[in-house]
């Protein structure tokens, strides 16, 4: 029988090699996986968050229940799920939309200010408060504002996308606006709805 | 060696690998974008909120137009009105009370008619008799015209104000401001304000003292000095512009007040429709070309009734985009808003005609005896330096060896009669010389200066019921003989004539005695700062000199 002699010195030098080689190629995976994320929105999770350039109609609700068209700049995330979340280009405004069970937009509100209240998430419901107006788009749109918040739903006499308006601290403070600077752009992005 | 190159791979890749996430996590706020502003289909956006307190542009009469916020000139600016041929005006009448400051355009008969309308108008409206008055030495009337942006004033500010408002505060002002003058356009904006103005307390500005306002209107008037058309605020839009300014603005308001539609608004009923159009008498031409508008209180509409959100109880100002201003411009008012940056070409030539009313406005009649002679000119240059208007009676002789002087005289539009060919008595004379005197002189005169001469001033005031009917002509005599050829010197001179001249006098001077023609300067503050309007003679009686002897109006 023959022995092996080994060189403790060489066992050590190779298990940090296969360690280091080890290290690099998982390193070298995540990079291309997080490169993937960045060039490729929308792979693999519905919260990559893409800047659109204000003339591409996003989709709203998965099967597709309405779309919406953002102005240019504006970030978009989860385009084609069950909830797309707007970012206007300062940060400063947030907008959650979402589609909506059936019904009239007032009542589609109201329900579902009712059950935000019945969750305990406000004080009120404010189903009293809320107005509607008829759009230029020939949809009706019901909302209640507040001064730093505003809950809509727009829609027919069928259907309806809910939509949740919040500015969003601290970019809003920063650029020193509040719910009144934006609601022009809110006024675009609500005129820019259409169901189907 | 293996060793270091793994250990480099893995850091190069590790902070790769960094950079990436941080890339994919988060994107930077675009500090440089900026919110939409709320608009109408025209463009048209909502400016601060103004208050309306009673203060500036208040209309509390309900049917005059409100006024706008501040002063934009459109084309130049004019830094001296005189230079360029405006003729300044101010009156000031205690006894209704009233105070104004005017404009007139020479040679624009058109504007001068309108500016004389709208004094009259206010005059008339205080159901008070009118006489023109004047004021002792130092009243301090003298600065004249408008007052640069007067027009924006609050009415207390207007009416508390000793340069524009009545005296006592309590009253009428009227007042003026110069826009601009370009191409062959001058702007003009006039503004009349009627009520009471309490003086203010210790602390408080006269702009924020208390008034009850009964009547506030503004209007401005545009006179192309070259064809002589005038045109105001209510003819200056289409007819459609008002309503689109409405559903614009209203458009506007409903996303100030919370509302989420573009949707078209419906058209304005009448009377959000006058409110409109009022609005847009007072619109101001913008740095940008565009207008500001201002809405008075009572802006409403069922768009906005659904929103919750009553009349406006405040003033609403909006900008109106030089695009949709320029889509919105009657015709001529195209021409005007194309011509905003030429240079003005200035008034017409020879424009002395810039009206005088004698029943509107205390005049006074100078008048210079026995010219021209070598002191004429330097009289005359006195004259059209101070925009001032002076009448002489020539001597027949003199005017033959000056042509020139006599010539010069009529073109700046001072008026010329005969004063005899040698300066005889007449009364001494036979009927036929007495009148070939006169008539004689005339002849000459009016031959140089190419104008009739119908009026003479009988030698030493020497006139009888022979010569006056053997002449046929009005003799002009005087109220006010300064006795200058006794040589009193400068200082008597103004005392002898500016303090004690009264409305519709006649001052007698010589242009040959250099004293009197030095100090016409003095005579002609003095008698300006009393609040006179200096008269030629046929002035003073609108044309219709009375026959026979004739010393005052």
């Amino acid at each position: 029988m023959s022995t092996v002699q080994t060189n403790p010195r060489e066992v050590m030098l190779a298990r940090r090699r296969r360690t280091m080689i080890a290290a690099g190629i998982l390193s070298s995976l995540l990079t291309v996986g997080l490169l993937l994320l960045v060039l490729l929105p929308g792979i693999g999770t519905p919260g990559a968050a893409e800047a659109v350039d204000g003339t591409r109609p996003v989709a709203i609700g998965d099967p597709k229940a309405a779309t919406i068209v953002p102005g240019a700049g504006w970030e978009v995330t989860g385009a084609g799920s069950d909830e797309v979340r707007l970012v206007s280009p300062d940060h400063g405004l947030t907008v959650r939309i979402s589609p909506a069970p059936s019904g009239k937009p007032a009542e589609v509100l109201a329900a579902e200010l009712g059950a935000d209240a019945g969750a305990g998430s406000e004080p009120g419901s404010g189903a009293d408060k809320i107005r509607t107006e008829t759009l230029a788009s020939k949809l009706a749109v019901a909302h209640l504002d507040s001064a730093t918040r505003v809950s809509a739903a727009v829609g027919d006499d069928r259907r309806a996308v809910l939509l949740g308006v919040e500015l969003s601290e601290p970019d809003a403070k920063q650029a020193k606006r509040d719910l009144a600077s934006y609601r022009p752009a809110l006024v675009a992005l609500v005129e820019s709805i259409r169901l189907g | 060696m293996a060793t270091t190159w793994q250990w480099r791979g893995l850091a190069l890749a590790l902070v790769t690998a960094l950079i990436a996430g941080t890339a994919a996590c988060a994107r930077e706020p675009d500090a440089g974008w900026k919110p939409p502003v709320a608009q109408g289909p025209g463009g048209v956006s909502l400016l601060a909120a103004v208050k309306s307190t009673g203060q500036k542009g208040a209309n509390t009469s309900g049917q005059q137009s409100q006024n706008p916020k501040n002063t934009r000139t459109v084309g130049a600016a004019i830094p001296d009105p005189a230079k360029i041929g405006i003729v300044s005006g101010r009156i000031r009448n205690d006894s209704l009370p009233i105070q104004a400051r005017y404009v007139y355009l020479p040679g624009v008969p058109k504007f001068n008619e309108r500016v004389s309308e709208l004094l009259w108008t206010a005059i008339k409206a205080t159901g008070k008799p009118y006489a023109p008055q004047a004021f002792p030495v130092g009243a301090g009337l003298g600065a004249r015209g408008c007052v640069d942006g007067s027009t924006e004033r609050t009415p207390a500010e207007l009416l508390l104000d000793k340069a524009t408002g009545p005296a006592g505060g309590s009253g009428t002002a009227i007042t003026c401001s110069l826009l601009g003058a370009f191409g062959p356009y001058v702007g003009v904006r006039f503004r009349t304000v009627t009520g009471t103005a309490e003086t203010p307390k210790q602390g408080v500005k006269p702009a924020d003292a208390p008034a009850k306002v009964v009547a506030d209107r503004t209007t401005t008037l545009y006179a192309n000095v070259r064809t002589g058309e005038v045109s105001d605020d209510a003819t200056r839009w289409r007819e459609e512009a008002p309503a689109e300014l409405w559903r614009d603005t209203v458009s506007a308001l409903r996303t100030r007040h919370g509302g989420l539609s573009n949707a078209p608004v419906a058209a304005p009923g009448k009377a959000q429709l006058a409110l409109a159009a009022a609005a847009l008498e007072g619109a101001e031409t913008a740095d940008d070309g565009g207008l500001d508008v201002t809405f008075g209180p009572g802006v409403a509409a069922p768009e906005l009734a659904g929103l919750g959100t009553d009349a406006t109880k405040d003033r609403t100002s909006v900008h109106v985009p030089a695009k949709t201003a320029e889509s919105w411009a009657a015709p001529s008012e195209q021409q005007r808003l194309a011509a905003a940056d030429q240079p003005f070409v200035g008034m017409p030539a020879g424009s002395w005609t810039a009206p005088v009313d004698c029943t509107l406005v205390p005049c006074v009649a100078v008048t210079y005896d026995d010219g021209p002679s070598k002191h004429t000119g330097e009289l005359l240059d006195t004259l059209k330096s101070k925009q001032a208007l002076a009448t002489f009676f020539m001597l027949g002789n003199a005017a033959s060896g000056s042509p020139d002087l006599v010539r010069r005289a009529a073109a700046e539009g001072q008026e010329l009669a005969s004063h005899t060919m040698t300066h005889p008595d007449l009364t001494t004379l036979s009927l036929a010389a007495a009148s070939a005197q006169v008539k004689d002189a005339a002849a000459i005169i009016g031959k140089l200066s190419g104008r009739e001469v119908t009026m003479y001033r009988p030698p030493y005031g020497a006139v009888n019921e022979k010569v006056l009917r053997a002449v046929g002509w009005p003799a002009i005599l005087w109220s006010v003989d300064t006795n200058d050829w006794r040589e009193p010197g400068p200082d008597a001179l103004v005392q002898r004539s500016v303090p004690v001249l009264e409305p519709g006098g006649i001052v007698l001077f010589h242009d040959t005695h250099v004293d009197s023609v030095k100090t016409a300067g003095r005579v002609i503050d003095g008698l300006r700062d009393r609040g006179f309007t200096l008269a030629t003679v046929s002035q003073l009686f609108d044309g219709k000199v009375p026959a026979g002897r004739v010393s005052s109006r």
